[in-house]
Parts: structure tokens; sequence; C-alpha cells
């Protein structure tokens, strides 16, 4: 499973980053590595068995106040 | 980066109706919102409904005040870069997440409804491929597509109506208001926020509208159309199940579909609803999809927003997988406790902030010039 994944992150930088260097498009390459790069801490763990933080429950815990309200 | 796509108002008004219509419908937050509220839930589609209509106008307003920018553009110019950026990275963030859920409800409805054997990764994964496909093809694309299946979803819903005719009881829908109006209003709290996607809709479409003056008139005839729908659904569902029944179903548009059996031969319509409603919903995913794209272009000020398609596809795709456990969180989730205000939080919120800081900005300049030519 982690070969296929890194296999696929490899696929999609030799889709994207050789056209961008050729137009010397530094900022969308600085973009691009960045979503990359939260892309990778956010699958490969999973593919590892890692649990997790919810964002779905920190947004629950933000506005538990609001909910509080309406018992 | 700048835009060089159009749409019409046509498109615009179809856009707001089916990105709203596929959730509302098929998860019926109308109906699973509250226990108390459930029998007056066509009152509280109308009530949610009007409010969110404010909002949109809300946002009409704002974005008639900058011509021709989104809203990534016109937060730096009225807060200031620091807290323009701040705001942008936040709708970003609000953007994928929403796409992430959006994915993952629409990947739970095909997988329960559907296909139960198949593996959430393999789902997840097929419609994330076409979807990011959509968004690379640009925006102009994504809205010919709703022109293409938002009519047929449109006309399904009359036709449905008549063929559940015969199972419906109206006797379910009484007393209206049987406990006073605060059930139903609290009932109202989560819709709210799904009828208000109609915001990020108009924030993101204003700019590329072909006649922007005609864009009130688009959202007025969307939401009226929407209203009528959608409460005529919920009325409908509470008249066939009972509302103690309607509040317990995960999807309950779709069980009402299938107990439509009229004369041992017309019967299983569900698949061609699911059908509409999966077409729809890629719709949503694309045009969300598109907005955390657009959003990043126009904060960074990039050329382009294409190369960023395929890592976001990926970012999207791993958050989906865990955003939430299973369909009972979601439903958890999605009640007026935790999904009203964390979106009305972002949709009513922020463009009223902004407005407000716009116009004593504009006060404040405009008294500061009179004072220096008083002198």
């Amino acid at each position: 499973m982690v070969i296929l994944l890194v296999l696929a992150f490899m696929a999609i930088i030799l889709i994207e980053v050789p056209g961008l260097v050729k137009k010397k498009m530094w900022r969308e390459l600085a973009a691009f590595s960045v979503y990359l790069w939260i892309g990778m801490g956010l699958s490969i763990p999973q593919v590892l068995g890692v649990k997790l933080p919810n964002p779905t429950k920190a947004i629950e815990a933000l506005f538990k106040p609001f909910s509080e309200l309406l018992k | 980066m700048v835009q060089t796509e159009r749409i019409s108002p046509r498109q615009l008004l179809l856009l707001i109706v089916s990105i709203k219509l596929s959730a509302l419908t098929t998860y019926a937050p109308i109906i699973t919102a509250t226990e108390k509220g459930v029998r007056d839930s066509w009152l509280a589609a109308i009530l949610a409904g009007v409010t969110a209509l404010g909002m949109t106008f809300l946002a009409c307003t704002l974005g008639a005040k900058f011509p021709r920018q989104t809203i990534f553009g016109y937060c730096e110019t009225i807060c200031g870069k620091l807290t323009g950026k701040t705001i942008g990275l936040t709708l970003i963030c609000f953007f994928i997440y929403n796409t992430a859920l959006c994915l993952r409800t629409f990947t739970e409805f095909i997988l329960i409804t559907l296909m139960p054997d198949t593996p959430l990764i393999v789902l997840t994964l097929a419609v994330m491929c076409i979807a990011a496909y959509m968004v690379r093809s640009g925006l102009e694309v994504i809205v010919r597509f709703n022109e293409i299946v938002g009519p047929p979803l449109l006309l399904s819903f009359p036709l449905l109506m008549i063929l559940v005719a015969p199972n419906m009881d109206l006797n379910n829908l009484l007393p209206v208001l049987e406990n006073g109006a605060k059930p139903m209003i609290i009932h109202a709290l989560a819709p709210i926020g799904i009828f208000g996607e109609a915001v990020l809709v108009v924030l993101l479409a204003l700019p590329v509208l072909d006649s922007p003056e005609k864009a009130k008139k688009a959202v007025l005839y969307g939401f009226l159309l929407n209203i009528l729908l959608v409460s005529t659904v919920a009325a409908s569902i509470v008249a066939v199940f009972g509302p103690s029944h309607a509040a317990h179903l995960f999807f309950p548009t779709f069980s009402q579909i299938r107990m439509i059996s009229i004369a041992n031969f017309l019967e299983r319509l569900e698949t061609i609803m699911s059908i509409l409603f999966i077409l729809t919903m890629f719709v949503k995913t694309g045009f969300l999809f598109y907005g955390s794209l657009i959003g990043t272009a126009q904060l960074f000020n990039l050329k382009d927003y294409k190369p960023l398609v395929l890592p976001l596809a990926v970012v999207i795709t791993s958050l989906s997988m865990f955003v939430v456990e299973n369909i009972v969180e979601f439903r958890e989730f999605c009640g007026p406790e935790y999904y009203a205000p964390f979106a009305l939080t972002m949709e009513a919120g922020l463009p009223l902030f902004l407005i407000i800081v716009a116009a004593a900005r504009n006060y404040l300049s405009q008294t500061a010039l009179k004072e220096t030519r008083s002198k």
C-alpha cells in the first residue's frame, strides 16, 4: 500500500513539475509542494494505521458553548 | 490570477438550485435535524430558506461593491494585508474541509444504498478523479455539466410527488406548531447552514457573471424554487412516514421513492433518482473544490490554479477518509448544535463583518478627506 502511494505521489510530481520548471512558475511550484506535503502528511499515516486527529471533533469542541445554549 | 471565464445568470440559478437540492434531499437534514420539530419541518424549510436568502443578498451587496473580484481579492482590500490573508486562509480551509465532508457524505450515500460491499477508498478515488478532471477543465465546464443534469432533477420532483401521493396521510402533518414556535426555529437552524451554501456560490460566481446586475434576480428565483421543492418534499416525507419514523431515517427521500409501487409495474424508481442525486453531487464537490483552488491562486497571486489540482485532490481524498467515522457521526454533526454555528460563522458572519469594516473605513476616509479640505 505504501509503495503504491509513493508511486502515486511520484506520478503527480512527474506530471506537474517539469511543466512548472520549464515555464519558471516558482510561486505555483511552492504552493504545489505545500499542498503535496500536506497530502503526504495526511495519507501516509492513514495507510500505516496511525489515527489522525479528527477536524470534526475540533469543530465540535470549538462550538460547544453554543450547543449547550440550545439544550 | 485573472479569470477569463464567464457564466450566465441562468447558469447561476441552476447552480444554486442543484448545489443545495442534492444535500437537502438526500440526507434531508430538514427532517432529521431534531426530533421535536419534525412535524413542522416544511415550515422550518421556508424559514431556513428565507433566512438564507437574506444572507445571500448580503453577499450580493458585498460582491457588487467590488466588481470582477472574488472574496479572496477584496478581503485584503478591506481588512489590510495581514488580516485579509488570515481571513482568506481560514476561508480556504473552510472550503477544503467542506469539500472533504461533501465527498464523504456522497460516498457514504453510494456505499449504503447502492454498493454495500465496495471499499470506501475505491469509491472516493473514483469520485475524486472525475471531480478533479472537471475542476481542471474550469468553472464553465462545471456549470455547463450542471445545465444538463439540473433540469432533469428539478422535473423529477413534481413527478415523484404525484407518484408518492397514494402513500400519503396528511393527518400526519397536524397539529401545526404543536409545542409553539421554538422547536421549529431550532429545527430550522441546521438547514440554514446548508441553504447558506448559496452564499459561497455567490461569492465565487458573482465576479465571473456576464451580467452582474441580474445576479439578485437569479438568486431570488433559485431560492424560490428551492424553498418550494424542499418544503414540499419535507411535507411529503412526514406525510408518508409520520413524524416519529421520519426522524430516524438515514435517507428519507430515498426510502420514500423506494415505497413507490404502482400496479406492480412502476417500481424501483430509486435507481433513477440516485443517478440524478449522484450527478448533482458531482457538481457540488467540483464547485467546492474549485473554490479552494481559486482561493489559493488569488490569495498567493498565482498565474494558474491547474497545477494545484492533483496535490489538493490528494489532500481532500485523505481528509475525507477520516473526516467523519460513519454516517451516524455525520448526522450528529449536522444537527443544529454544531453544523449551524460552524457554517453560519463563515456564511453569514464573514460577509457581515466585511461589510461593516468596509463601511467604517469608507466613513473614516471620507471624514478625513473633509477635514483636510476644511483646513
